[in-house]
């Protein structure tokens, strides 16, 4: 059984660990543009330099969109540290990204 | 050469707007209500409950298009996974996995796990379209089926989707890609998302309502922009040839007719009918109380007619095969010997097992096979019980009028009941429906039962209005004439028997209810 000082901990944890997304966007569209933007500002502010993120265009690499099973977009997934969480939108709601991501 | 141009942008909106252009779904009847099919290039919504046959439609519109028109076809599945429905239609007797490894057909299983993904700001469903980009690439995709939109619509946000299929759609128009979309009836988001109202030219509904007990599938086209359609609701069937619908104007009233005739294989009937029989590909109705000789004379016709080389379809639904050569053998009638020569099939059946719709399918069907000249329906009464009478006097009409245009004699017999038999010239209703009309009948006359037989009617002919004595023997039937004031009387003292009317009873109303 986890114990809620454990949890605490797996976030202090979290906090160390390098962070793996991907960006999936459709093209040049606003909504992209967003997402992109709001996405290193996101970053920057709460995971400093302990990131790395991969943005990948799906009208150039259509293959994703069957593989990672996408159907709305723009799509971002957290690839590590465990579990892998998809969140979808321009990613404008900072708190909600901060909440699921589970940073801070 | 602005001018030019701006002419030429005119000239294909003109073009455009006044001619509609269809795609056939292949689908036997449903072209013909449509007149042509649904609209090309342009979404068509068909809508159902459960069970309604609603990915069945789709299914075959994909596949009949690609084995009738040449043109393949892209089939994106929210529910059913891309095997299951390889099963479910190699029973259609489609090499489903030939046609996958040919580029005819691009199955894709939509997997919509919306729950497991967490939503932060606005988005678009541009993942969707990529992938039917791909997949219409994929196969060079005339045709396209969403099956059902009901999973897509309950995870995802209904004002966005609103806006994000009149992209898809449109985008679909300029691809030429005609496109099929399912949904559930009765769920409030299509009609709150306005699909019907905006977004899909044409609207086709399936049902499938019991009554009697008995299943049956109905189609409708509740809308077709810029086009029109037939209006009513037509039965349809799901068997293992595929879908079919059942349209009446399908067979329409310019049947071919004859002057020929075919013989009764009773020489005395033949001689009440102008001494030459029945017309060639006319519908006759041999009516009379149980017990009257009916299927004798049935018998008799087929007997006649499989002697002269011809083919017939005896369609028992009461009695079977084996019963009934036996029983003919009684008026010297051998069936077993005309079964040999191959002349003779029985359709044989009860008429419960299955929707009536079924039944003339599979007749249907043997007609195809055999091509013959005489068919029976013994008794045509027993399918009466079937369904409602106005469903079944529909489906007669339609398959009376399917076998005039084949010049096909067909021969009904019916059984009525003694209430009913007071000579109203309506005998369940389908005593219009056929051009002879012979009547047997069951008196008593002097201390003794008489058989009576007499032609209620024959289009087209002279036909001798005696009431005759209907006598069976081992030689056959044999018609005799009765002298005519032993009738009379016997007549009179009929009419006099049925003023006898019970007296209604009252039913005391009832005082039990609470203060």
């Amino acid at each position: 059984m986890i114990k809620v000082k454990n949890l605490i901990k797996l976030k202090d944890y979290h906090k160390n660990e390098l962070f793996m997304f991907r960006l999936f966007i459709s093209g040049e569209s606003i909504i992209s543009q967003k997402a992109i933007s709001n996405l290193k500002k996101f970053l920057n502010k709460y995971l400093k330099n302990n990131y790395k993120v991969e943005i990948i265009d799906v009208y150039e690499h259509p293959e994703y969109t069957i593989a990672e099973e996408i159907i709305t977009m723009p799509l971002l997934v957290k690839d590590a540290p465990l579990p892998k969480i998809r969140i979808t939108g321009d990613l404008s709601d900072e708190k909600k990204l901060a909440r699921e991501l589970m940073i801070k | 050469m602005n001018n030019k141009n701006h002419e030429n942008g005119i000239d294909k909106i003109i073009n455009y707007e006044s001619v509609l252009q269809k795609a056939p779904t292949g689908i036997r009847g449903l072209d013909e209500i449509t007149f042509g099919g649904i609209p090309k290039n342009r979404p068509t919504l068909v809508v159902g409950g459960i069970g309604s046959g609603k990915t069945f439609l789709a299914m075959q519109f994909i596949l009949k298009g690609i084995v009738e028109f040449n043109e393949p076809g892209v089939f994106m599945t929210f529910e059913e996974k891309a095997n299951e429905l390889l099963t479910n239609v190699s029973n259609l007797g489609y090499d489903l996995k030939k046609l996958i490894l040919d580029n005819k057909i691009y199955l894709e299983h939509l997997h919509i796990g919306q729950y497991e993904i967490q939503q932060s700001g606005k988005y678009n469903i541009d993942g969707l379209f990529v992938r039917i980009e791909e997949a219409i690439k994929k196969t060079n995709a005339k045709r396209i089926v969403f099956d059902s939109l009901d999973s897509l619509f309950s995870n995802l946000d209904i004002s966005l989707l609103r806006s994000e299929f009149k992209r898809l759609f449109f985008w679909l128009k300029e691809k030429n890609v005609t496109a099929v979309i399912t949904a559930e009836s009765g769920f409030t988001y299509i009609t709150r998302l306005g699909l019907e109202e905006n977004v899909a030219d044409c609207v086709i509904e399936l049902s499938n309502r019991i009554i009697s007990q008995v299943a049956t599938r109905r189609l409708r086209i509740l809308k077709y922009r810029g086009s029109t359609h037939a209006n009513n609701e037509y039965p349809f069937i799901i068997d293992n040839t595929g879908m079919a619908v059942f349209p009446i104007i399908s067979q329409g009233m310019n049947q071919p007719v004859s002057d020929d005739r075919i013989s009764s294989g009773i020489a005395t009937l033949d001689e009440m009918l102008e001494n030459k029989g029945f017309f060639v590909g006319s519908s006759i109705l041999i009516s009379g109380t149980a017990g009257t000789g009916k299927t004798s004379v049935a018998a008799s016709f087929v007997n006649s007619t499989c002697n002269s080389g011809k083919k017939c379809i005896f369609c028992a639904f009461e009695e079977s095969p084996n019963q009934i050569s036996r029983n003919m053998r009684s008026i010297g009638i051998d069936i077993d010997k005309i079964h040999k020569t191959g002349n003779i099939h029985f359709y044989h059946a009860r008429p419960t097992i299955q929707n009536l719709e079924l039944h003339f399918m599979a007749v249907k069907e043997l007609i195809e096979k055999i091509n013959p000249s005489v068919i029976i329906l013994d008794p045509i009464t027993n399918l009466m019980t079937e369904g409602p009478n106005s469903d079944i006097r529909e489906m007669l009409t339609r398959f009376i009028d399917f076998l005039k245009t084949k010049q096909i004699t067909v021969m009904l017999t019916a059984a009525i009941t003694l209430g009913t038999i007071s000579r109203v010239p309506s005998d369940e209703g389908i005593s219009s429906m056929v051009d002879t009309w012979i009547m047997i009948e069951d008196i008593d006359l002097n201390a003794e039962r008489k058989k009576i037989i007499y032609v209620m009617k024959s289009r087209g002919m002279n036909h001798s209005k005696d009431v005759k004595s209907f006598m069976m023997s081992s030689s056959g039937i044999l018609l005799n004439p009765i002298p005519k004031n032993v009738l009379d009387s016997k007549v009179s003292s009929e009419t006099s028997k049925k003023k006898n009317v019970l007296a209604n009873q009252s039913i005391p109303s009832g005082n039990h209810k609470s203060k």
